[in-house]
């Protein structure tokens, strides 16, 4: 077992380790709270980064597997299930464990379904969906995909957005903290703003890894048969079908386990996450980061979503996501951050250090 | 359902396809041996492609049945036929454009592996010990085809005749009884092709049953044990190269009413 394989995910840990220690020592711990939520938005982006780059389908609608993790958490954990607490299911799930009482910020006793039973709910309905609605699209190839995922996420952000039940226009809010381990959870006190920002990059540098052995795995090649020559790939005895059917629902279940969190995190979720400028913009991460490139995914995922939490795109924030989309596709389809560029950057670096060497020592001759 | 001594490893039956009006292979029988190179040659728009997609599965037949070592194999996905045991090349060599050339083999060892998904994200021991023995499968393969030192080479890079040999190491990856290679000699010089005939040759020395589609005539008659004509869908001639080349309605189609 080589230990250099492990390297870049050993100094990812250390850059997440490295961040939180600057900016506690310049007392700019607010930046946390950013890097934690870009931790959740990048989940979605490695996951999408799969599907696009190494399996090569195009999805506009991830927004709506995120919205999907989202509101379902929302749902279940403030539903009160109090007043239906005489009923024989409410009392079968008591018994069992999955429900746990609490106050709500208003003092009202609430009882509700446990944040870990929410959370695997979520992605087995997110999961469910997007294996049902993949079976159909996934015939679909180029733009017809692109349409039907376009549509998918139309529908579902129509539906959070029309329902009362998913509070219409205003969202879910006083969504309860996500408690993981006794001492441990997610939520958006500041006091818990270390453990978050930890909590979050642990579920990212997980994803990270899982992500990876994936990629060199038998499956990761056969994805990118899949994407070299799907004809081949068939020949060669790939079930296209399936492959591209069970990385779309991995990608999924990536996207609804961000969502999940990070409402715990913000407290709660509004149907904007459900949204196509939030679809576009996780696609506009994965083609600049570099298609297949999860690296790249997951680089561009946290500074273009930190930078777009901290406001510096104003008010033009979609447009700034939709306008990097198109300029990569007309210049730079494969993305910026890939290995030729990066090497290019470097040589251009090597460069300008030999031209910076050349002149000091002319400096030198000339006053000898 | 073979009919006779069961050695036909491959048998098509009266074998219909349309696309639309165009009758492209119409009523076309023929077997072949195990362990034996058969041709199938034909002018241009023969139908000749059209059946290997018949029998490698990327096409539906409209009538007929084709055999697989008595098992009919019409109408089964691509993917499921790779597992019975026929394996195949393009006639515009389809690799896997981002991938090196040793990782396009080793998806040719898809089938003869298994770890999936879950067993992929989380790399257990076993799976790791199943990638070694895919990675040394692959490499044997091209070690044995002379082209392990372009291993780690992007596919896209080669040059033309390389990637032909690629392709074939992709194929006899699979482990096929029965190997299709559409015009494997397409767009290569006398040199190229004459070691595309050793390679072939020397696959059927290793046991795989070879079909080839070629417009190459010094290949056909270096190599194979038996010609198929096709014209406008239909056979028109089988039997041994020489019989086949003297055969008029072969010499008529190719050349013109004149020369027969």
């Amino acid at each position: 077992m080589s230990i250099r394989k492990y390297i870049p995910v050993i100094t990812l840990i250390a850059f997440i380790i490295l961040f939180q220690l600057i900016t506690g020592a310049l007392g700019k711990e607010y930046f946390l709270t950013q890097l934690t939520m870009s931790a959740y938005y990048s989940l979605v982006a490695i996951g999408l980064c799969i599907l696009m780059g190494y399996a090569g389908q195009i999805s506009i609608g991830h927004a709506a597997f995120f919205a999907m993790g989202g509101y379902t958490a929302s749902v279940l954990t403030t539903f009160n299930l109090l007043p239906l607490s005489g009923s024989a299911w409410v009392q079968l799930l008591m018994k069992v464990g999955l429900t746990t009482i609490r106050k709500n910020p208003y003092g009202m006793e609430i009882l509700h379904i446990t944040p870990w039973i929410s959370l695997l709910i979520a992605i087995a309905i997110t999961a469910l969906v997007a294996f049902l609605i993949g079976i159909p699209i996934l015939r679909l190839k180029g733009h017809y995909l692109a349409m039907a995922t376009l549509g998918f996420g139309s529908i579902v952000y129509r539906i959070v957005l029309g329902s009362g039940i998913f509070g219409e226009a205003d969202g879910i809010s006083e969504v309860p903290a996500f408690n993981i381990l006794p001492q441990l959870s997610v939520s958006g006190q500041m006091s818990l703003r270390v453990e978050n920002y930890y909590i979050a990059w642990f579920v990212v540098v997980l994803g990270m890894v899982l992500l990876l052995n994936l990629i060199n795995s038998r499956v990761g090649r056969a994805l990118r048969s899949i994407h070299g020559s799907e004809d081949a790939a068939n020949s060669m005895g790939v079930n296209t079908a399936r492959y591209k059917l069970f990385v779309f629902v991995l990608s999924a279940v990536f996207a609804s386990v961000g969502g999940v969190l990070l409402t715990h995190y913000n407290g709660g979720i509004g149907p904007s996450e459900a949204g196509v400028m939030k679809s576009v913009r996780y696609v506009a991460i994965v083609a600049v980061g570099g298609m297949a490139n999860l690296w790249g995914a997951l680089i561009m995922g946290v500074t273009l979503n930190f930078l777009s939490l901290r406001g510096y795109f104003g008010s033009y924030d979609d447009a700034f996501f939709g306008i990097m989309l198109i300029l990569i596709m007309l210049f730079a389809p494969d993305g910026i951050l890939r290995k030729e560029n990066i090497n290019r950057f470097y040589q251009f670096l090597g460069v300008q250090w030999k031209i910076i060497q050349l002149r000091l020592q002319k400096q030198k001759g000339d006053s000898a | 359902m073979n009919g006779n001594n069961g050695t036909w490893l491959l048998e098509v039956r009266n074998v219909h396809r349309s696309f639309g009006g165009l009758r492209a292979v119409n009523d076309v029988c023929f077997h072949v041996e195990s362990d034996s190179i058969k041709a199938i040659i034909g002018p241009n728009g023969a139908g000749k492609t059209t059946l290997f997609n018949l029998i490698s599965g990327v096409l539906k037949l409209d009538a007929g049945t084709i055999y697989l070592q008595g098992k009919p194999i019409h109408n089964i996905p691509p993917y499921r036929i790779a597992r019975r045991g026929i394996s195949r090349t393009f006639q515009n060599v389809k690799l896997f454009s981002t991938m090196t050339v040793v990782e396009n083999v080793m998806v040719g060892r898809h089938i003869k592996s298994r770890a999936g998904f879950v067993a992929g994200m989380l790399n257990l021991p076993w799976t790791r010990r199943e990638e070694r023995e895919i990675f040394d499968r692959s490499m044997e393969i091209l070690t044995v085809l002379e082209i392990a030192d372009l291993a780690k080479q992007d596919a896209k890079s080669l040059p033309f005749g390389k990637q032909r040999i690629v392709e074939f190491a992709r194929a006899l990856a699979t482990e096929p009884e029965l190997l299709l290679l559409d015009e494997p000699a397409a767009g290569l010089n006398i040199y190229e092709t004459a070691a595309i005939a050793r390679i072939i040759t020397k696959i059927r020395e290793s046991g795989v049953t070879v079909l080839i589609i070629e417009h190459d005539m010094s290949l056909v008659m270096d190599i194979s044990d038996d010609v198929v004509v096709l014209s406008s869908g239909k056979k028109i001639a089988e039997g041994k190269p020489e019989e086949v080349q003297r055969d008029k309605e072969v010499i008529r189609v190719y050349l013109g009413e004149e020369n027969a």
